[in-house]
């Protein structure tokens, strides 16, 4: 029995197709203007095994054929993510806080902790003893501690934003990046290259300012073992390494995929909506 | 006894000549590369207004986010920097000694004063962690709607329905603008132009509050150019407020009162 869990995100879409629990296939693309059309084009990602701007796959998928699949083969399709209202196949929409708590435990069976920081938001959950969600807090206010700032500095230093993680890790300079806002956050990288400094001392001040961001977000829900990284931020490895310079001795458990936990969450409760369906 | 003020700001530079109590000359230039050299550039303009030279400015203060490295480059024998926050409150105490709390409004950076009776400042706040309440958003809507920055305000006063704007972040809104841009049909201009409006007013409100409501208000720096953001400002206030000529000016015209007094007091010599 295969469901689907499709996550429409501010910036990226993605589609995970399970069969009867198991990773089959999956697939992402960039969030258009049109969530009808992209949700579509996230679905044919996933069948034709694509990531888009991501690279290559970084979970192993089972080697069978999966480009025939259709909407129409899927028991149950779930929803999460910004545009999850408005996915015309979808069968039900979940949050995206419940979708990235089931799936980050299926990724690391007994987490407690998830932090998720995407294109536009950034995310504190508990989990709770049932695998509940039992407590978060959430930023999509402010631009200030997601990924839509460090973008914005990518593209000041134009540097992709893949690039971004390995070049800071090359720093050797403790400079800090004084900009908090995301809209002054161009002309900070651009005042800091005028005056000599170098793009991997700017982007390591940067990331030093934005992990205790995140932090300070994920701390108020509390901070236990296992503790999980999602979202696109667990593709920036000096992220993720100045964040585990932030646990008090925790180490950071990282999906594969850290981009696709909401959207296997949302699959995984499919499932439970399909098999309830045929008893 | 001629004195400058100039005012080092994120946009544009403007150095304002003063001779006792009389304004002689003001010029603004867009800043770019190097400070000094804009710096020089304002000072030599308005200058020219006057039709006195270097030499006979006896003292000169600079202030702005970028006053600092200036200092040498200018070449006038007194020459001193002094906070953005007082030269905004000596400035506006120079047009309106009625005033009492001071929103000054640049393109990026925001200050509310409060005044002592005497001019000095009370108490300050600045908009340092978020860019809502600045003319940041104004710059991002004349880009993305393709109008000069200076009909923003007439065009925004068509409006007959605000389009209601929630984020409160200019990243966000940015967004927001785009997708009522490519609503089908599209929310009219002046519509969205309002909403920003209303958008950046709710944040400099904040700023205000924190000083608390004042009697009298006057409104100053480049963004009070703009018609739109003024009477949404009054809306709020519940009356008129003070508004000076060439507002964009008046941070620049307290480094001047700042030069004068270092002049009389006979620092220059």
């Amino acid at each position: 029995m295969m469901t689907m869990g499709i996550d429409v995100g501010s910036r990226s879409t993605k589609c995970v197709i399970l069969d009867d629990g198991k990773l089959l296939t999956y697939g992402s693309i960039e969030t258009g203007p049109n969530i009808v059309k992209t949700a579509q084009a996230a679905v044919d990602a996933a069948v034709q095994r694509s990531t888009g701007i991501w690279g290559e796959y970084r979970k192993e998928l089972p080697d069978v054929k999966v480009d025939h699949l259709k909407i129409e083969d899927m028991a149950f399709i779930v929803s999460t993510g910004y545009g999850r209202a408005i996915v015309p196949f979808a069968h039900k929409n979940i949050t995206e806080i419940s979708c990235h708590c089931r799936g980050a435990q299926w990724f690391v069976p007994g987490v407690s902790t998830v932090l998720d920081v995407g294109g536009q938001d950034s995310k504190g959950i508990r989990v709770g003893a049932q695998g509940e969600v039992a407590d978060f807090v959430m930023n999509d206010k402010c631009a200030g501690g997601t990924g839509r700032f460090m973008e914005i500095v990518a593209e000041a230093l134009q540097i992709p934003l893949s690039e971004i993680g390995p070049l800071s890790l090359q720093s050797k300079k403790d400079l800090p990046f004084s900009s908090t806002c995301a809209a002054f956050g161009r002309g900070a990288a651009v005042a800091l290259r005028k005056e000599g400094e170098r793009k991997e001392d700017i982007l390591n001040g940067l990331h030093e300012s934005i992990a205790n961001r995140v932090m300070a977000l994920v701390k108020k829900v509390g901070i236990a073992d296992k503790f999980v990284i999602s979202g696109g931020i667990g593709r920036n490895v000096a992220l993720v390494q100045k964040i585990e310079a932030r646990l008090d001795g925790l180490k950071a458990s990282l999906p594969p995929e850290p981009m696709i936990v909401g959207a296997v969450g949302a699959a995984l409760f499919a499932q439970d909506q399909a098999q309830k369906k045929a008893q | 006894m001629a004195v400058v003020g100039i005012d080092l700001g994120s946009q544009s530079t403007k150095a304002v000549i003063l001779d006792d109590d009389e304004i002689l000359g003001g010029a603004s230039m867009q800043t770019g590369e190097s400070a000094e050299t804009e710096a020089r550039m304002a000072v030599q303009e308005a200058l020219k207004q006057t039709g006195l030279k270097r030499e006979d400015l006896e003292a000169a203060v600079a202030t702005g986010s970028l006053a600092v490295p200036v200092t040498a480059a200018l070449n006038i024998a007194a020459l001193k920097t002094r906070s953005a926050a007082s030269c905004i409150a000596t400035g506006a105490f120079f047009r309106f000694p009625q005033a009492r709390t001071v929103l000054y409004i640049g393109c990026d950076s925001s200050f509310a004063v409060r005044l002592s009776p005497d001019g000095d400042v009370e108490e300050s706040v600045k908009n340092e962690r978020c860019a809502v309440s600045s003319g940041a958003l104004l710059d991002i809507v004349a880009r993305m709607l393709e109008v000069p920055v200076e009909e923003l305000g007439p065009l925004s006063l068509k409006s007959t329905s605000p389009q209601t704007i929630s984020s409160r972040c200019v990243v966000f809104a940015e967004a927001e603008i785009l997708s009522f841009i490519h609503k089908d049909p599209p929310v009219p201009v002046p519509d969205v132009l309002a909403g920003a409006n209303q958008c950046i007013v709710d944040g400099l409100w904040g700023m205000v509050q924190k000083l608390g409501v004042p009697s009298e208000l006057l409104v100053c720096g480049g963004v009070a150019r703009n018609a739109g953001i003024v009477k949404a400002i009054e809306a709020r206030l519940g009356k008129p407020v003070l508004l000076p000529k060439q507002p964009q000016y008046v941070r620049a015209l307290g480094a001047a009162v700042f030069a004068r007094r270092m002049a009389r007091e006979g620092v220059a010599a």
